[in-house]
């Protein structure tokens, strides 16, 4: 037995063992080559080190968003009909853990069905699969619209920045989805919230309604991060529409230093 | 139901009974959530992605052939969708892995205090070893040691031949070997 085969044979007795024959010619090789013998031994030693690995196990929520994934499919599958324009009930600032769950379920359900989607496009061309993508394709739109507005309504802070978070995602953000983030800039008791507002409503600034609302809310923002962040949008973006917000703020008597010196230089910027 | 084979359960749930498709998560969840526990480094991740594999194994049903082998078409399913997830995060951080610390439990029960944590802190180090592995590597590890794969399951995952994954599996030990040697010179001097 050569070198190279003794590597074979050791690798297929690691996997599955070997049958006597083969095993005493490698037991035989070992003996007589000490290079061999010693690498033998350094890789018998890790390879069952490996197996004494601790496995883990999978929580209950893979099982539980499993079911939820072959729950939305079902639903899916059922209906043939273009989707129906949309109302959502917006729930009340949840206080159980239910929503929650169940937000986080939808949330990698939908997470799983864009990934499925992209593939889903290299996979087919024929038209009714095509029909199907963009079927799919709205229906998940409109999920993940539902979790990112649902996370925006949670009381825990964590979830509502994954729900701005969340709604950078979809494209394109609907006329509700700005509201809740322009409610949520104006309204949230979170500064970091409001900043992520402020950085997912600055992607979406092309739009008008969206500048008129980062406009509007930049007297109305108390914190000097959330000012600040408003600020540099404006100067970055050139948007000359925000100087008379930027002049409002610059009268309030309680501006941080910092503010005021950013400010002062914007002004001068876009005047 | 339990009688019947992977592939049957996967040719019905291509053929319509969905339903179907709950028996085949009972029988490979933990599996592959071990497969991505231990490529990808991280449980919570594991739990992502083993999702995400359930998912286009449904999605993509139809793409299951009379005659398939229902493991070798899960795991290439898996490999795509571990690829994929490597490929978005390439210019991200190395994920935290969430298990760091937990082989301490690991030790045999009878050692002495001393050889426990010795033991576990070996462990520790070859775990770090295998997530120091390329990815591609590491992989095929996983697929050999932990998922009770033959050369031949795995060589029809990732299309090659039986006796070059014997190779390939024995050049990927040495490489462990080279790491983990590394690691361990290097806390204990």
């Amino acid at each position: 037995m050569t070198c190279d085969e003794a590597r074979e044979q050791l690798a297929t007795r690691w996997s599955q063992g070997l049958p006597e024959p083969e095993r005493m010619a490698l037991d035989g090789h070992l003996r007589d080559c000490s290079a061999c013998f010693e690498e033998a031994e350094v890789l018998n030693g890790l390879w069952h080190d490996l197996g004494t690995m601790p496995q883990e196990e999978p929580s209950p929520n893979l099982r539980a968003n499993f079911h939820y994934m072959m729950e939305a499919y079902r639903l899916g599958a059922e209906s043939s009909q273009p989707p129906k324009p949309k109302v959502i009930a917006l729930p009340v600032r949840a206080t159980g853990s239910w929503l929650r769950r169940h937000a986080f379920a939808a949330a990698t359900v939908a997470a799983s069905l864009v990934v499925g989607l992209g593939v889903g496009h290299l996979y087919t061309s024929r038209d009714q699969d095509r029909q199907s993508l963009v079927q799919m394709t709205t229906e998940m739109q409109q999920m993940r619209q539902l979790v990112a507005l649902s996370l925006m309504q949670q009381q825990s802070a964590s979830d509502r920045l994954r729900g701005v978070s969340y709604s950078v995602q979809l494209e394109p953000a609907d006329d509700e989805v700005v509201s809740a983030l322009l409610t949520t800039l104006n309204t949230d008791s979170n500064v970091n919230v409001r900043l992520a507002a402020v950085d997912a409503l600055a992607q979406l600034s092309s739009r008008v309604p969206v500048r008129q609302g980062l406009r509007s809310a930049i007297p109305r923002q108390d914190s000097p991060l959330v000012q600040i962040a408003l600020i540099d949008w404006a100067t970055q973006n050139k948007d000359r529409g925000a100087l008379g917000s930027l002049q409002q703020l610059s009268k309030q008597s309680e501006l941080h230093p910092d503010v005021r010196v950013r400010l002062a230089s914007a002004l001068q910027r876009l005047q | 139901m339990a009688s019947q084979t992977d592939d049957q359960l996967m040719m019905e749930v291509r053929t319509g009974a969905v339903s179907q498709f709950a028996v085949l998560f009972e029988r490979h969840h933990r599996a592959l959530f071990r497969f991505f526990s231990l490529s990808a480094g991280s449980s919570t991740l594991a739990e992502d992605l083993t999702q995400e594999v359930f998912f286009r194994m449904l999605r993509f049903r139809e793409t299951f052939q009379s005659g398939a082998r229902f493991t070798p078409w899960m795991y290439q399913i898996a490999r795509n969708v571990h690829f994929d997830h490597l490929r978005k995060r390439q210019h991200e951080m190395p994920l935290f892995d969430d298990r760091e610390g937990r082989d301490f439990d690991a030790a045999d029960p009878d050692a002495s205090a001393e050889r426990k944590l010795m033991r576990a802190s070996d462990l520790a180090t070859l775990r770090k070893a295998l997530q120091r592995l390329p990815a591609d590597k590491r992989e095929l590890l996983v697929l050999c040691r932990w998922q009770n794969l033959t050369y031949e399951q795995i060589g029809e995952i990732l299309q090659c031949d039986p006796a070059a994954v014997k190779s390939r599996v024995f050049r990927t030990m040495k490489l462990l070997g080279e790491i983990f040697h590394r690691l361990a010179g290097r806390q204990a001097s």
